[in-house]
């Protein structure tokens, strides 16, 4: 039981208020996106519709917490909210609804800002998508409290037609990295495939902030901020054993496929990721495309920021010899956890971020990725 | 009451305002009249797989290090809990460590003695557990899963196992504890680990080309909670019902420490200070041990050559990327476990301040300062 709880707080937890459940259905975010992708060019235009209401929002521990959430159609009650995704320099349309009783607001920093939508209140938002990259959406109203509270996710642009790089406008060492990607000397294996993006949101809840909101909504940002204790750290609203294992967080595949990842950090504290079995190369910064390509292990994600991160696949450079003599190496769970092949984590290394209600190692902002098999073979 | 759904994969179902999305795998709202909805974790259908990745991991008394091959150098890491550090308030603060046990006169240290190899080495590191259990994580270093040492990807060592990795690349390393490792982390369980190019110490890849350097210094500054000292081995861990002791809730350092040296001591100490001549070529080596980030200000211009122990502009996969300058006073901020691999050539004699201000893990509001500084003659 964490302390301190609020009065509202037992009152949800108790049969006062009856808890509904909302069913949600699964999909991977791979599938998903090649969809989107094979589909784009002809597809009509259409509204979405997002509604920003109240609710719970249950931790890895059962603890359940007061948090403003993101509702659409598709994606249903989330936290964060659900990746949107449109194409560079079409005609974006979104309808942002206001379900809750206080005001809030719709906002892509830099791109539409729908300004405060009273309660009971509609915005229709049209606007342009920027070049392909990775941004944030969120509500910018009473910061940071409306975002932190769950109100908010990442915004994905697309390129315009079949493009090497996830970008509008490469640097020349964002180019010629994709373009060596797949190439036998320096990248054997595949190009990268759209289809192979995973996206990533760090958030963070500090339960007894969240459940202050509900019985003192005209809380002052600044003491909220002040006092925010996080004690549990989430990756796409999820953390520990169920990020680990969670395919659409998970990056897997075999050497010569690599990956996008797009990062974003949506919480209240720097975080330090750091990935294990490969380096990453850092492709974007504040916002912008790198125009001095790092490889790293670990890179630096401040709250607000973005970073989009190539993971090579290429194999473990270190290990000794290669590939390992015993072929069930791709087909065994070493640690018994219910995963096969060879997994690398990928965790902050600030490492307050592994816990859970601070305790629960490590059950905090943590996931894997798995390679699958070697290098295959033509022929 | 419906509780059996959970959220969907990964940041689930992508929505898209350009394409109305339909048909399968699209989620299902039920109404929620007068009562709050609730957003489901998963719920724990495995509890032997729940379990081993968390509370109960895999151990292993006398691992047996797949495809052992005679190695080119070898090291063994004894893990010790005596380690003792001076504070300016006269206060011993406890830590852990590994040391070298052929090493008598360094029998508790901290941080952990350097492991130094050269590039093309095959390396063995022993690990000797002492009591309970622990790993070796070699930071940045990637080697297959049963040599990574992360205890919930491969297995925690109860005795002794032998880390085998090759050093592929040259740069600035270091290895960890990977146990609970909020924790061992944070009590001391980490050092330094350095591959030197070919012509080994005293020359270091600089782009296409590997270059002399006449001093060295690594520089690690660290954050210290004297209160988490008090805590057990496997504090906060606990099967069957979550644990909340809420034991590491609470992070508040009340030290600052440079490379095991508490802050203002590092101001003069030799074993932190960097000396050199006017002119010569001074590497820092600097890794960020802190929980929160660290801003760090130099007196002299410095090229940065390389980050997270990879050249930049260097002859392998890091071709993207070029060396780069910080300008003299100029602060750079490094997160948690990040290394920065700096060359400064001073040009003028004297005694310059070099600062690291560490920040809050969550405000990022300044909290203690570390001051060193560079000896120019």
């Amino acid at each position: 039981m964490v302390e301190g709880l609020v009065s509202r707080r037992a009152l949800l937890r108790s049969t006062a208020y009856g808890l509904a459940g909302v069913a949600l259905g699964s999909g991977s975010l791979g599938t998903l996106l090649r969809a989107v992708g094979a589909a784009s060019s002809s597809a009509s235009a259409g509204t979405l519709e997002l509604t920003i209401r109240e609710c719970l929002v249950e931790m890895v521990d059962e603890t359940r917490v007061y948090a403003w959430a993101f509702d659409s159609p598709e994606a249903g009650l989330r936290v964060p909210g659900p990746v949107i995704q449109a194409t560079d320099g079409t005609g974006v349309s979104i309808r942002v609804t206001n379900a809750h009783h206080r005001p809030h607001a719709f906002a892509i920093p830099g791109v539409v800002d729908s300004g405060p939508i009273p309660p009971g209140e509609s915005r229709l938002l049209e606007f342009t998508a920027p070049p392909a990259g990775t941004y944030l959406y969120l509500d910018p109203l009473r910061a940071p409290i409306n975002r932190v509270m769950g109100l908010g996710g990442v915004f994905v642009s697309q390129p315009a037609g079949p493009a090497p790089t996830p970008y509008t406008h490469p640097t020349t060492q964002v180019r010629n990295l994709f373009d060596d990607l797949g190439d036998s000397v320096s990248f054997p294996g595949d190009p990268w495939r759209p289809e192979r993006t995973w996206i990533w949101v760090f958030t963070c809840v500090d339960p007894v902030q969240h459940d202050r909101l509900a019985d003192e909504p005209d809380l002052a940002p600044v003491a909220f901020a002040a006092e925010y204790l996080p004690r549990y750290f989430l990756l796409n609203g999820r953390s520990g054993f169920f990020s680990t294992h969670d395919p659409g967080t998970a990056p897997t595949g075999r050497v010569g496929q690599p990956a996008l990842i797009r990062t974003a950090n949506l919480g209240m504290a720097t975080h330090s990721p750091h990935i294990h079995g490969n380096h990453v190369y850092q492709l974007s910064e504040g916002g912008r495309v790198a125009e001095n390509v790092y490889s790293l292990d670990t890179w630096r994600l401040p709250p607000l920021e973005t970073r989009d991160v190539l993971l090579p696949f290429v194999r473990p450079p270190d290990a000794y010899p290669w590939p390992p003599s015993d072929p069930k190496v791709w087909t065994t769970d070493l640690a018994g956890d219910g995963t096969k092949g060879m997994v690398f984590p990928m965790h902050c290394h600030a490492e307050l971020s592994q816990l859970a209600n601070g305790g629960n190692y490590p059950q905090g902002l943590l996931t894997h990725w798995v390679l699958t098999g070697d290098l295959e073979v033509a022929g | 009451m419906t509780e059996a759904a959970t959220a969907p994969s990964g940041t689930g179902p992508v929505v898209t305002c350009e394409i109305p999305t339909s048909g399968a795998n699209q989620p299902r709202a039920i109404a929620t009249s007068g009562a709050l909805p609730v957003v489901l974790r998963d719920r724990i259908r495995n509890k032997k797989h729940f379990e081993a990745f968390g509370c109960d991991v895999r151990k292993v008394k006398q691992g047996v290090t797949p495809d052992r091959v005679t190695p080119d150098v070898e090291f063994v890491r004894e893990v010790h809990s005596g380690g003792q550090v001076q504070m300016p308030d006269g206060k011993r603060v406890d830590f852990w460590s590994f040391r070298d046990p052929t090493d008598k006169k360094n029998d508790k240290p901290f941080p952990a003695p350097i492991i130094r190899v050269r590039e093309g080495q095959i390396v063995h590191t022993t690990l000797w557990a002492s009591k309970n259990t622990h790993t070796i994580h070699h930071h940045g270093i990637e080697p297959t899963p049963h040599n990574d040492g992360v205890g919930h990807t491969s297995f925690e060592v109860d005795k002794t196992y032998t880390y085998q990795w090759r050093a592929s690349e040259s740069g600035s390393f270091f290895y960890h504890c990977h146990k609970n490792t909020t924790l061992h982390f944070e009590l001391g369980m980490y050092g330094p680990l350095v591959i030197d190019p070919p012509q080994g110490p005293g020359f270091v890849r600089r782009g296409t080309q590997v270059v002399p350097y006449d001093h060295e210094v690594v520089w690690i500054p660290d954050d210290v909670d004297p209160a988490w000292r008090s805590l057990g081995h496997s504090a906060g861990l606990r099967c069957g019902p979550f644990d909340d002791t809420q034991h590491m809730l609470r992070f508040e350092p009340r030290y600052w420490l440079l490379s095991g040296v508490p802050h203002p001591r590092t101001r003069t100490d030799s074993k932190v200070t960097a000396r050199c001549r006017r002119g010569e070529r001074l590497l820092i080596r600097l890794l960020n041990a802190a929980y929160g980030p660290v801003e760090v200000r130099l007196p002299f211009d410095a090229e940065c050559i390389g980050m997270d122990g990879h050249t930049l502009g260097g002859p392998k996969g890091d071709r993207y990327s070029r060396p780069w300058t910080i300008p003299a006073g100029q602060s750079c901020e490094l997160s948690t476990a990040q290394r920065w691999d700096l060359l400064v050539q001073p040009d003028r004699v004297g005694t310059f301040p070099v600062t690291m201000d560490v920040k809050h893990w969550v405000q990022g509001t300044p909290q203690g300062r570390i001051e060193t500084a560079i000896i120019v003659s």
